[in-house]
């Protein structure tokens, strides 16, 4: 078998001697190798750095925002709640419904706190203060059938929805709708004022209808009652049944313009149904009405202090609540 | 016969006329720099591409995050407006955006600027310059800040309009 193995260093191959010129022959080899070793790790090194760069680029970028505005819809959402349920309830003053809402933000604020403290964020809610008015309900039959005020002086108004019968409403059309229709008067203290008739537009259709200070009004929308015992015409939210109907309420009695205007019910007898609504009155705490029988004390609108901070990010703001109210 | 003493194979071998010690040295250096520097200029435009091309991409990235933080500082000052309480005595509307940027883009110091319809991004060396556009409607104040953690922030009180900042943290 031929021996392979290497021999014990030979000191004139090392360190020159009769063998040096054999030596010499590999430093070439040795430095070139050595350079093209380095460039090799270079240029791995900046091919990394550029992969890196693409790597990063091509990550999400994460909103910071979400989640600051869901707790806003949250609390605002709840307050909103709150507001309506202690409405409903029929508080006996408006004392007493103060003490409803700020009991109930404080459980709100507590729920919201353990919440997202669970998710990393400090939340703080607290009742900053509120405006009391009146909820005036009302079966459109049991008021006075030529006119009745529904809400006199008022500055703001929101809920405000007319639940009709469909098979109670007067045959008509626009032109017939000033005498025959019934129709909620909205009249503004500082001149001028608006008309919206509910009909049945001979084609069996609820319809309603907008004209300005007494005028033929204009069709704005309708729909087929289908079978429905009720059909809601939500003024302050513009929708007819479970559609928009934008146009119905006026741009001049919408916050935060704060003109006085009062709110009556005209040709009552030419519709059978119920009315809802709460109202800000221009001053004290309960709006006049004739219908002050169904009329309870009620909280209008608060307002809230809401503050959210987590590592990264602060909101905080004093938000209205007011849910109903027409849309600026 | 007597053999002539350094002749056949060895002598060969061991014959030295016309090669030196010194021009052998001389020889191996010269070539070995100029295979060197061959590697280093070739390397060279490569690493100066190589470069502008991170810091690019870095500089677009710091860009987009910017940007994407100064629309979401901008969704949270609006939605902190709506239906705001300006009664007094109530809490302002308030936002603050921390955003964790580095100090360099791709190990090269960077400046933001900021204004109403852009966030632009340049480095001085190599020189590049990215113009991210951003969709707030907020106003926002301009500024120049250095490359770094930075601050977004927007506050109103009274009923004038709110802008928008960028601040270094």
């Amino acid at each position: 078998m031929a021996d392979v193995s290497l021999g014990p260093p030979d000191r004139d191959r090392l360190f020159g001697g009769d063998g040096a010129r054999e030596a010499d022959r590999a430093q070439l080899l040795l430095v070139a190798g050595l350079v093209m070793a380095v460039s090799l790790v270079t240029l791995v090194v900046l091919l990394n750095a550029t992969i890196y760069s693409e790597n990063v680029a091509t990550r999400g970028i994460e909103s910071a925002d979400g989640e600051a505005l869901e707790v806003r819809a949250t609390a605002v959402g709840g307050a909103g709640e709150l507001i309506g349920a202690t409405n409903r309830a029929e508080p006996a003053n408006h004392s007493e419904a103060n003490e409803r809402v700020e009991s109930g933000v404080e459980d709100l604020d507590a729920e919201i706190s353990r919440s997202y403290a669970e998710r990393g964020g400090v939340t703080h809610l607290n009742l900053s203060s509120v405006e009391n008015g009146s909820r005036v309900t009302g079966e459109l039959g049991a008021v006075d059938p030529n006119a009745s005020l529904l809400a006199g002086n008022v500055t703001r108004t929101r809920g405000f929805v007319i639940d009709v019968d469909p098979d109670s409403l007067n045959e008509t059309d626009p032109a017939g709708a000033v005498d025959d229709a019934f129709h909620v008067d909205l009249n503004d203290s500082t001149g001028g004022s608006r008309q919206v008739y509910v009909y049945d537009g001979t084609d069996g259709n609820v319809t309603v209808a907008v004209g300005e200070n007494g005028s033929a009004p204009t069709a704005l929308c309708e729909t087929p009652p289908d079978g429905r015992s009720r059909v809601a015409v939500d003024l302050t939210g513009e929708r007819l049944g479970d559609r928009p109907c934008p146009g119905i309420w006026p741009r001049g009695l919408v916050a935060p313009d704060d003109d006085d205007y009062t709110v009556t019910l005209v040709n009552a007898s030419s519709a059978g149904g119920e009315v809802t609504a709460t109202a800000r009155p221009a001053s004290g705490d309960s709006v006049s009405t004739d219908l002050a029988a169904t009329a309870t004390a009620a909280v209008y609108e608060a307002t809230i202090e809401l503050r959210y901070r987590t590592a990264e990010l602060r909101f905080e703001t004093a938000v209205r609540v007011a849910p109903g109210e027409p849309d600026a | 016969m007597r053999e002539r003493p350094g002749s056949g194979p060895i002598r060969l071998l061991r014959d030295e006329r016309g090669v030196s010690v010194t021009v052998g040295y001389v020889l191996t250096l010269a070539i070995g720099a100029i295979l060197l520097s061959g590697v280093v200029i070739g390397i060279g435009g490569v690493l100066d591409a190589q470069t502008d091309r991170a810091v690019r991409g870095d500089l677009s990235v710091l860009g987009q995050t910017a940007a994407a933080n100064v629309e979401s500082a901008d969704r949270l000052a609006r939605a902190a407006e709506t239906d705001r309480s300006s009664a007094n005595g109530t809490l302002n509307a308030s936002v603050s955006v921390a955003v964790d940027l580095p100090d360099r883009a791709a190990g090269v110091p960077y400046r933001i600027a900021i204004d109403d319809d852009a966030v632009t991004v340049r480095t001085d060396r190599p020189e590049a310059t990215m113009a991210i556009p951003h969709a707030a409607r907020t106003n926002v104040t301009p500024a120049s800040v250095r490359g770094g953690p930075i601050r977004i922030e927007y506050e109103r009180s009274g009923a004038g309009p709110g802008n928008l900042t960028v601040v270094e943290r």
